[in-house]
């Protein structure tokens, strides 16, 4: 193979469910089995899930801690693991052995999990089809409530994924306590946020409650979520997500 | 003096098209393979220009403010799809997936046989989690040990 061939973790999820030859969305009981994996719910408290492998072996066991609530959480974390097994570089490159201490760099062990992450989103949610579903539909937190229950994943993982394919100028926001915990952007949006950075008052998340309102729609000055920013205002879809008292926001730049 | 037999012109085709299978965006996939192999081109080959050609054409009925039709929609991602498919990268992706799920790959491993684990979300390992781990590390190292023994 050519160096230059930049084979992402993205090529390899779409060339798995190819070679699985399944429809979206699928049960993971149902390709298990040609993957040589098995599935095992545990009552672990310190990790979300482990991928057991026999190196150089096409079989393994997932684990996966019983006590996540949402199936869909349950669903990503299980084609997490399945990057893992999966992708090159992730068995012998890095690994935690059983009976060994953490060994990973923490560098490498984030690119490691960036890539899995990236599998399983591609995995779940195909940028191919969704991006017809964005395209068709607009970008809303409708059209990703809709896509959310169409591929049984989260609605956050579905709307980062909404707002990555779509071609608008676009960014999608989770927040905590008027606090920016994560953000994705569209490509085409070149705009900054800060992490950790506070959410302007006058931002319809920071006006969301129990007992209140608990989804608001409307435009709103842009330097409520960018420090600095002026001009145009932007849409705000801001919705409460009270079991995570935190606000997931989808903000659209005309 | 034989007669050369008549092609019909591009727009009679099209329309003997719309009467035989209805309006484009109606079209299955086998309808859309078959308006092209009536054209002259090989569908297999033909994917990434039409699903340019439809992206224009789904994008300029949008901005007239046209509803879309279900069968254009899917058509194009079909195309998408089949137009993925054609890239390198995407194509090794599929020879190394293949390569690794295919038959009698247990036979080429190495003998230096080691458990992996990546964790996701991996705080601190209580006790108990690791008892787990290595409760089901060795039930896969006893399994791969009695597949190589069998062998």
């Amino acid at each position: 193979m050519p160096q230059s061939m930049d084979i992402s973790p993205e090529h390899f999820a779409r060339a798995l469910i190819e070679f699985l030859d399944v429809d979206l969305p699928f049960k993971f009981a149902d390709i298990a089995g040609d993957l040589g994996l098995r599935l095992r719910q545990v009552p672990s408290t310190g990790f979300d899930g482990a991928l057991l492998r026999v190196a150089g072996s096409p079989q393994g066991i997932i684990v996966v801690r019983e006590s996540i609530p949402e199936p869909a959480s349950k669903r990503f974390t299980i084609a997490h693991e399945i990057g893992h097994y999966v992708l090159p570089g992730h068995e012998t490159d890095c690994s935690v052995c059983t009976e060994r201490d953490v060994r990973l760099s923490r560098k490498n062990a984030d690119r490691l999990e960036q890539e899995a992450n990236k599998f399983a989103a591609e995995l779940l949610l195909p940028a191919a089809t969704l991006s017809t579903i964005v395209h068709e539909r607009g970008l809303s937190l409708k059209t990703c409530k809709s896509a959310s229950k169409l591929f049984q994943t989260s609605l956050t993982v579905t709307a980062i994924r909404c707002v990555e394919v779509s071609e608008r100028k676009a960014a999608f926001i989770e927040s905590k306590n008027g606090v920016v915990r994560s953000f994705a952007k569209s490509r085409s949006w070149k705009g900054h946020i800060d992490w950790g950075g506070e959410v302007g008052s006058g931002a319809l998340a920071r006006q969301l409650s129990v007992g209140g309102e608990t989804e608001k729609r409307g435009r709103v000055e842009p330097m409520e979520w960018i420090w600095g920013q002026t001009g145009a205002t932007l849409m705000e879809e801001s919705m409460l997500m009270p079991s995570y008292s935190s606000v997931l926001s989808l903000l659209i730049f005309d | 003096m034989s007669k050369d037999v008549e092609r019909p012109s591009e727009q009679q085709l099209a329309n003997i098209l719309r009467i035989v299978l209805g309006p484009p965006e109606d079209w299955d996939e086998e309808d859309a393979d078959f308006v092209l192999e009536v054209n002259g081109i090989d569908p297999a080959e033909a994917p990434s220009r039409l699903a340019q050609l439809i992206q224009r054409e789904i994008e300029s009925r949008m901005q007239r403010g046209e509803e879309l039709p279900a069968g254009l929609s899917d058509w194009h991602s079909r195309l998408i799809k089949k137009t993925e498919m054609k890239d390198e990268p995407f194509l090794e992706a599929m020879r190394r997936i293949k390569e690794m799920f295919a038959a009698g790959r247990l036979l080429d491993i190495t003998p230096n046989r080691v458990i992996h684990v990546h964790g996701r979300r991996v705080k601190k390992l209580t006790e108990d989690d690791k008892k787990i781990l290595k409760e089901y590390a060795a039930e896969l190292l006893n399994e791969d040990k009695d597949t190589l023994d069998q062998r």
